[in-house]
């Protein structure tokens, strides 16, 4: 034989480390990622021995070189390649902005508990946008670079200046003709006002409905109330009706975790799975607002919501074993995150941040607002995230703002205190605007950060899975496709 | 199963036959007008299969008597004399029919089978040189000078029929000779620009950009590398091909390619070896080159130097069915189109069944009697003959 | 390079001393070992759980800490803190062993080349 297998192994000390970062999930395992997030499982001996030059175990040093954690000494290749790979995660950097919220109105007849902006007003021309505030707001949007641009409608509630709804979609497809990006539309509405015309619409437009469902329905009601409190039944029975004649895959929904929704995860599930509702975002409500505002609800603690993630999770994998294909969303972005090049474009997780390069959300006044938490924290008092008006700013006014580009300088993780040595850089983001509203800086401090609290307990979870549970690990892998 | 190799009765030759590569028509066949829309093949390369009681056109370089079947006509064909030189066909070749392309020997007396029309499958073999050595080699490569190969492969391509729709360019390994290589490629894109064409390589060479740009730059619209990987790190896969720096120099290679639009399909052999980390693998090609075009999963054959090799690179395909399961899923999850090559049906798990293809050369592909009675013969690609009697042990008729 | 506590450690320092009436939680690092930027990321990485401070004393570094929270057993302080010292120790260690491939990386992925050449000879 000409090379002996001995001779393709790696002796003592034959390796030297890549670019690589660790996290310990248990006693006795940690995580190591590499600069693209590509992991491997690992004991504290092992990782130990692979630092000091001492692992012996071929097998183990196989999957690090496959993994890019360490390469020999003079290869290449190792390095063109998490090359490759870290510019094609960053591809869509240069593609701002690809969301562009319109809140056309902040009437709405619902008040929900956890709701920091609406208006119970029945005067249309005190809080609904005009024609032409969202005449200049497109004009704005269509500045974007982005070649695909999702224009979402949402309030108050919506539905309430429907009209405007209409007008921005021809208006916006009208526009179009002359840039030809990817157009698409959704309404975040309660749903209650769903009748025929706007069915109609919605079906002729392909417009996609985002609508709010908590779970069954006294948790759902006691979140939302509005009068003949019957919220969960209009959602529900709008759900229906927009499957039946717009298509089941037109409608989305997601809920709102509150401090009643603790302990009933596996009920919420339940009550997607029945709607045929495939997807479901477990995700919490915005602390700050709460402990600012005091509307109830209360302030749980990210201990408690972890525990309801995971049930929430746990339920989900059992549907899947049943047959039932629901995907948890949260997990589903990170999935993406962890086994693949792919930039799920969600902007609440991105590096940097999503405030103006992910979304921009334009107020019914015409304020233009760099998050849509920024625009509620505009609703408390606080303007720090308003970088300009349709009505008198340019595009380079708004995106060249010190408004703008600080926070989002300030949210780049590759250079922020502990996240840049994260193990779970990779899958993670920044929220500005919430470490502004709780901590009093862009960056915060991590240790004591909920945002960051809350990631590491989901990415912990995850990783441990998937460690631990050859299905779950599969599962991830078809929702990160 | 074809032969391609046959012997020819030479007594009626006064002297050497002229050219060495002919392309076979039938009299009345189109281009029986030798002097009719075949540019490039001189009168000297078409040969004239006669059949029983044919009357010989007059005009062509050589004149062929059909060989014939002993079973369905015990008699030779009944050919009176021929306006030129002549063979008689023994019975392996009375397959040969209309734009086969054959090699005939000096002495007239060796007949080979280069194109065959109705097969599924045709390659040329460019050279036995090879830089790996890959302990299941099915050519193990021969350090001469065969430079007459890639000569012999021109004139081929220059005899096509125009209908040849697909061609393999194999080895040893064809990029060892870089200039041939490139003319053969120029060759084919001026005369048969048409060709779907499969190059098999280690990929090694086109780790030189300069190579892979001289590659890209012939400008055949439809050709594919078909290149071997066989483990996600350097250490198993240079050692299952046997030469150090080998999966960088081929990963590399992969990368060029891409970067130049250049079509990439992987080629991994399913042997004792690579199933423990077909799913790495699987995993290592989505996460690092999800561009290829598509991934091919094959079997083994036990021929060259897999047969003193048996022990260490011999596994059971019925052994090993979870692993290729596993890194199938992973694959086809991830949207790169997956290929299962020279499996038989009989030990491939049913869900994988939809990617297996029929891959196995006509010339070298057979079943077996207990095949007789299987319900999905007709979709199995048999065995392969080469093998022999080196087979999985699991092999039986599907009720 | 102050060290990481400062005026609020001694603030916290008398409260923590009066309340709990128990002695203090020190742990001590030799200088020759321990980075101080190594005891300052670790401070900071356990800032939920506790406040410290440092101080150079001779040739060791004298951490002080104090728990947020009323703690049961002081030896699960100690083993927290001294195991974040060295998890800090061993990132600082990968990272610099690292940084030459580590900007290599970026530089590759940020560059404009196109193909990618074959292995070089020598250690990169």
């Amino acid at each position: 034989m000409k090379l002996e297998r001995a001779a393709t192994e790696l002796p003592a000390h034959g390796w030297q480390l890549l670019p690589l970062r660790f996290h310990r999930l248990d006693a006795d395992s940690l995580v190591l990622t590499n600069l693209v997030g590509e992991h491997v499982f690992v004991t504290p001996g092992e990782l130990a021995s692979v630092v000091d030059g001492t692992c012996a175990d071929q097998g183990l040093l196989a999957r690090l070189r496959a993994a890019h954690l360490i390469q020999v000494p003079g290869e290449r290749l190792p390095v063109e390649l998490l090359a490759i790979k870290l510019r094609t995660r960053m591809r869509r950097l240069p593609d701002s902005t690809g969301l562009h919220i319109f809140v056309v109105t902040l009437r709405c007849e619902h008040t929900c508990r956890y709701c920091q902006v609406s208006r119970q007003s029945a005067a249309k021309n005190e809080f609904d946008m005009t024609e032409q505030t969202a005449r200049r707001a497109l004009e704005l949007a269509f500045r974007s670079p982005s070649p695909h641009l999702k224009i979402e409608f949402q309030g108050g509630e919506p539905l309430l200046n429907f009209p405007l709804v209409r007008w921005i979609t021809a208006e916006a497809n009208r526009m179009n003709k002359e840039h030809g990006k990817d157009l698409e539309f959704v309404i975040a509405t309660n749903l209650a006002l769903l009748d025929e015309e706007i069915l109609g619409f919605c079906a002729g437009e392909q417009i996609h409905i985002s609508t709010s469902l908590d779970g069954p329905q006294d948790l759902h009601n006691g979140n939302r109330r509005r009068p003949g409190r019957d919220s969960w039944q209009q959602a529900v029975t709008g759900i229906r009706r927009v499957q039946e004649r717009l298509g089941a895959d037109q409608v989305s929904a997601l809920m709102t975790t509150t401090e009643a929704s603790l302990g009933r995860a596996a009920e919420i599930i339940d009550t997607y799975a029945g709607l045929g509702l495939r997807g479901v975002f477990l995700r919490p409500v915005s602390p700050y607002g709460f402990a600012l505002r005091g509307r109830g609800g209360a302030n749980y603690d990210v201990g408690r919501w972890l525990e309801f993630y995971a049930a929430g999770l746990d339920r989900i994998v059992e549907l899947n074993r049943q047959g039932v294909p629901m995907v948890e969303m949260y997990a589903s972005i990170i999935a993406k995150k962890m086994l693949t090049n792919a930039d799920p474009g969600y902007v609440d997780l991105t590096s940097p941040a999503g405030i103006g390069i992910g979304a921009l959300v334009y107020n019914y006044d015409g304020d233009i607002y760099a998050s849509d938490e920024g625009r509620m924290l505009a609703e408390m008092g606080d303007r720090t995230f308003r970088l300009g008006t349709v009505h008198d700013s340019s595009y380079a006014d708004i995106m060249l703002s010190d408004a703008l580009l600080n926070p989002l300088t300030e949210s780049i993780t590759l250079s922020a205190p502990m996240c840049a040595t994260c193990a779970f850089e990779p899958y993670c983001g920044a929220d500005p605007v919430f470490h502004h509203a709780t901590m009093g800086d862009f960056t915060g401090h991590k240790a004591l950060s909920a945002f960051c609290q809350r990631n590491m307990g989901v990415f912990t979870l995850l990783l441990r899975k998937m460690r631990d549970d050859p299905y779950f690990r599969d599962l991830m892998w078809r929702w990160a496709q | 199963m074809l032969k391609l190799i046959g012997r020819a009765d030479a007594s009626g030759l006064a002297r050497p036959v002229a050219g060495d590569v002919w392309r076979v028509c039938l009299p009345g066949d189109a281009d029986s007008d030798r002097s009719a829309a075949d540019g490039d093949a001189p009168a000297s390369s078409i040969a004239c299969l006669l059949r029983d009681r044919q009357a010989a056109p007059p005009g062509y370089g050589l004149y062929l008597i059909a060989g014939n079947e002993p079973r369905t006509r015990p008699e030779p064909p009944r050919v009176s004399g021929t306006p030129g030189p002549m063979l008689r066909l023994g019975p392996e070749l009375a397959h040969l029919d209309a734009s086969d392309i054959i090699h005939v020997s000096g002495d007239g007396r060796r007949v080979t089978v280069l194109w065959k029309n109705t097969a599924r499958h045709n390659a040329l073999l460019l050279t036995e040189q090879c830089d790996n050595y890959c302990l299941m080699c099915s050519q193990p490569p021969k350090d001469r000078d065969d430079a007459w190969l890639f000569d012999r492969a021109r004139k081929v391509i220059s005899l096509l029929p125009q209908d040849a729709r697909a061609l393999s360019l194999t080895g040893g390994e064809p990029t060892l000779h870089e200039d041939a290589l490139i003319g053969l490629l120029e060759h084919c894109q001026q005369v048969a620009p048409q060709l779907s064409v499969h190059l098999l390589s280690n990929g090694r060479r086109f780790a030189d950009p300069e190579f892979t740009r001289r590659y890209a730059g012939v400008g055949l619209a439809d050709i594919m590398a078909g290149i071997p990987v066989y483990a996600p790190e350097p250490g198993l896969h240079d050692f299952i091909v046997q030469a150090a720096g080998a999966f960088n120099e081929t990963v590399h290679g992969i990368l060029n390619l891409a970067s130049l639009g250049q079509a990439v399909e992987i080629r991994v052999v399913i042997q004792r070896h690579t199933v423990p980390v077909l799913a790495g693998l699987a995993a290592f090609i989505v996460r690092n080159l999800p561009f290829v075009a598509q991934v091919a999963l094959m079997g083994l054959e036990m021929t060259g130097l897999a047969r003193p090799n048996a022990p260490l690179v011999w596994a059971d395909p019925a052994g090993y069915q979870h692993e290729l399961a596993a890194a199938v899923d992973i694959l086809a999850t991830a949207g790169i189109t997956t290929r299962i090559y020279n499996h038989q049906l009989c030990v491939l798990d049913r869900r994988l069944w939809p990617y297996a293809v029929r891959s196995i050369s006509d010339w070298k592909n057979d079943y077996l009697d207990i095949c007789r009675t299987c319900t999905v013969r007709g979709a199995c690609g048999g065995v392969f003959t080469t093998s022999g009697n080196r087979l999985s042990q699991h092999l039986r008729p599907v009720p | 390079m102050s060290p990481a506590g400062g005026a609020a450690a001694t603030a916290a320092e008398g409260t923590g001393a009066a309340a709990a009436g128990a002695a203090e939680i020190t742990l001590v690092f030799d200088q020759a070992t321990v980075d101080l930027d190594a005891l300052q990321r670790a401070v900071y990485a356990v800032a939920a759980e506790m406040t410290a401070d440092i101080r150079l004393c001779g040739t060791n570094y004298m951490c002080t800490l104090f728990p947020r929270t009323k703690v049961t057993f002081e030896e699960e302080l100690r083993h927290r803190f001294r195991a974040e010292v060295n998890d800090q120790i061993l990132r600082m260690r990968v990272a610099k062993e690292t940084e030459p491939l580590r900007n290599l990386v970026f530089a590759l992925a940020f560059s404009q080349t196109g193909l990618v050449e074959a292995d070089a000879e020598g250690p990169a």
